[in-house]
């Protein structure tokens, strides 16, 4: 009788044990989604697995590879939401406030964030998203090419001048084909022609209104276009862009964009920098700065737990990896610092890292109150393709483009 | 009811229940739920959404100048594409209903780009037609004439768009040599014993012949430009790129449901007002088969 109970006894420890170690255990661990890339797995799979099998309290399920807004769409929405400071306004009600958890949240350190990059995914008083990477307006440079040309590299100090000079001079051509561009031109977005408004002293809006038609917002446009038909040293929308930045036949970008960081650092032959922008027709400031962040969504059955996520992949030892391995600028200052602190010379390209880190400061937000996008895509820029054909001055450009996006504006608030 | 029957009933839903499930689900359900979304606005990227009535028909059909445009453009489109698809699948048509040898050859060839994906299509069009160093402008060069700017100028993007669209004739084609190989050949030998001249036997004979599945090839051909996507939103980098210029209904309706702010209830209501569209159109179209169609009998 003994000996049955004892072997009774072992049986349920046993069960227990084998219990334990079954999915029906780990489905006790809340389970959150996020999607992601497939480019960040080989970085990331490590460091979620190590958290996963460290963390009893949420346990992150990456979608590797997945398509985000299709899955909200289909109701099926992540727990956690890749958003960004143009986004949180359209997403302020699928977007939970993480104010009250930051709040409670003793390890997050979120002085340990750029203020600039918080603020801008902060959306009527409320904290939708914690930043982990941005991009912000710089000039990019080929050194190969001014090498050739015997063009010193630009400085923090150049001006519109310097900038000119170098572009044309680094422009080449055999016959009337080019041969190398002094800098590449952006067609299709404002990536290019809204810094050059802002440094001539323009806006896009000022006082709820589109304002593209001041005499500073119109200088501005006016060298958007001069680079290709005063200056001659920028593609127009019909020439041969010679492969773009990473062709290595342009000399300059301005402006440019982190994520493009990848496929230049992809072209074995192409030595680049970065620089800040040159001073424009009134100011140096006017670079535009923008952000990806991770949110929480409001319908996650997990929120506590999502939080939980959020904050680790926004965590400095998160972010380390992120910049280490895939070069995705940072949004921490600690991880900028100890980025900062290894010596110029043995940075990987880009090297000029404290114009990166610099134009935190410098660069300036695009308007979030807005459909932004929306109005700048249809309305604003059918208009700044037509000034680059030569269909419209960049006056008829910024007096058509106010009015129209004015009149959109008021349709869709 | 006798067993006979109750056994007909059964296999009736059984064999049927799939496809009636599948249209319930695939076709009614959504064409009941776009009417619902029309009247509110519903974001995607926004669980929370309000009724809000007529507006967003009111908003598109009074206030929304990009939308006009994209129906301008559409139509400009649509004319273009469908009457020269149409041309050019009746002239193929007649070309392959000759008996020569290896017309089996040529009739592949004709359907083959029907089958190659619009992506591959785009970019094959993007590099003859590219400004500065495209196939077509350099074969211009060589013959002294100046080349334009194809896609990358605003004035003339539409017109490259048609021509890429062109590509795709192999279907009206195909339906046009079924119908042809119907004509009696008698009919051909007496009119040749007449006299009549090619013209003559293509207007006497083998259109009334044909007008029948001509009607329908233009419905088709119609309904087709008029709801074309794919090869639009790749030429014009999915924004009507340059200046609007190739921004057909398609192109603007998808980024308005699927594009930040991701109006779904906004393109709800353009796609309903697009049905609409499609609908007098057709009806337009049977209206004028009635002046061309000739009946069999």
């Amino acid at each position: 009788m003994i000996k049955s109970k004892k072997w009774l006894a072992g049986s349920v420890a046993f069960a227990l044990i084998a219990l334990l170690q079954t999915p029906l255990a780990n489905a006790a661990i809340p389970h959150v989604s996020v999607v992601m890339p497939n480019q960040w797995k080989d970085a990331f799979e490590p460091k979620i697995k190590a958290f996963n099998g460290s963390h009893t309290n949420v346990n992150i399920d990456v979608i590797w590879g997945g398509a985000q807004d299709q899955l909200i769409a289909a109701n099926k929405s992540p727990d956690i939401i890749n958003t960004g400071d143009l986004f949180v306004a359209a997403q302020k009600n699928l977007l939970v406030d993480l104010t009250p958890y930051i709040a409670k949240d003793k390890t997050i350190n979120v002085k340990d964030f750029y203020p600039a990059l918080l603020n801008a995914v902060k959306f009527q008083g409320r904290q939708l998203a914690l930043p982990y990477r941005f991009n912000v307006g710089l000039l990019y440079y080929n050194k190969t090419l001014f090498d050739a040309g015997k063009v010193a590299y630009p400085t923090a100090k150049w001006t519109q001048k310097d900038f000119i000079a170098a572009g044309q001079k680094l422009t080449t051509k055999s016959g009337t084909t080019p041969t190398s561009w002094g800098v590449g031109s952006t067609f299709g977005w404002w990536g290019e022609w809204l810094i050059h408004v802002r440094q001539a002293g323009g806006e896009w809006l000022s006082d709820g209104a589109v304002a593209l038609d001041s005499p500073q917002a119109i200088a501005g446009l006016t060298f958007f276009r001069d680079k290709v038909t005063k200056y001659k040293m920028s593609p127009g929308a019909k020439d041969d862009a010679l492969g773009g930045f990473s062709g290595g036949k342009t000399a300059m970008e301005y402006g440019g964009h982190t994520g493009n960081w990848p496929s230049y650092n992809g072209v074995s032959t192409l030595k680049w920098d970065i620089q800040v922008l040159p001073k424009g027709l009134k100011s140096s400031k006017g670079a535009e700065l923008a952000l990806e962040a991770w949110g929480v969504s409001a319908k996650s059955a997990n929120i506590a737990a999502a939080y939980a996520a959020v904050a680790y992949i926004t965590s400095a030892d998160f972010l380390t990896t992120q910049w280490t391995a895939l070069r995705l600028p940072v949004t921490r200052i600690s991880v900028a610092k100890a980025a900062l602190a290894v010596p110029k010379a043995s940075r990987p390209s880009p090297q000029n890292l404290e114009a990166l880190f610099g134009g935190i400061t410098t660069g300036t937000t695009l308007p979030r109150t807005i459909p932004f996008i929306k109005v700048t895509q249809e309305v604003v820029q059918p208009l700044v393709d037509k000034m680059i054909e030569g269909t419209l001055t960049p006056t008829e450009t910024g007096n058509q483009a106010t009015a129209a996006a004015n009149k959109a504006l008021s349709i869709l608030q | 009811m006798s067993v006979r029957n109750r056994k007909d009933t059964r296999n009736f839903f059984l064999f049927s229940g799939i496809s009636i499930f599948g249209f319930l689900a695939f076709y009614v359900y959504p064409i009941f739920r776009t009417i619902f979304l029309s009247f509110t606005n519903t974001s995607i990227m926004d669980p929370l959404h309000d009724f809000v009535g007529w507006k967003n028909f009111k908003r598109a059909i009074l206030y929304d100048d990009v939308f006009h445009l994209a129906l301008k453009n559409t139509f400009k489109y649509a004319i273009f594409v469908a009457a020269l698809k149409l041309a050019l699948a009746l002239l193929a048509a007649m070309l392959l209903n000759n008996k020569i040898r290896g017309i089996g050859i040529f009739r592949a060839i004709f359907f083959l780009p029907f089958i190659i994906p619009t992506f591959a299509v785009s970019y094959v069009f993007r590099f003859f037609f590219h400004p500065a160093n495209g196939l077509v402008n350099q074969m211009l060069k060589k013959v002294g004439v100046e080349g334009i700017g194809w896609y990358a100028d605003s004035k003339t993007a539409m017109i490259t768009l048609v021509i890429s669209s062109l590509w795709g004739f192999g279907v009206p084609m195909l339906i046009f040599l079924a119908a042809l190989q119907q004509v009696p050949k008698e009919l051909y030998e007496v009119a040749n014993l007449d006299g009549a001249t090619r013209w003559q036997q293509f207007r006497v004979i083998t259109f009334p012949a044909i007008s029948a599945v001509f009607l329908f090839n233009v419905i088709l051909s119609t309904v087709d430009s008029l709801k074309s996507f794919d090869l639009a939103f790749l030429m014009g980098h999915g924004e009507g790129y340059p200046a609007n210029s190739t921004l057909l209904y398609s192109v603007y309706l998808f980024n308005q449901a699927f594009r930040n702010p991701w109006s779904l209830g906004y393109a709800s209501a353009l796609a309903l007002i697009f049905f609409v569209v499609l609908l007098v159109l057709t009806a337009i179209n049977f209206g004028l088969g009635r002046l061309y169609v000739k009946n069999e009998n």
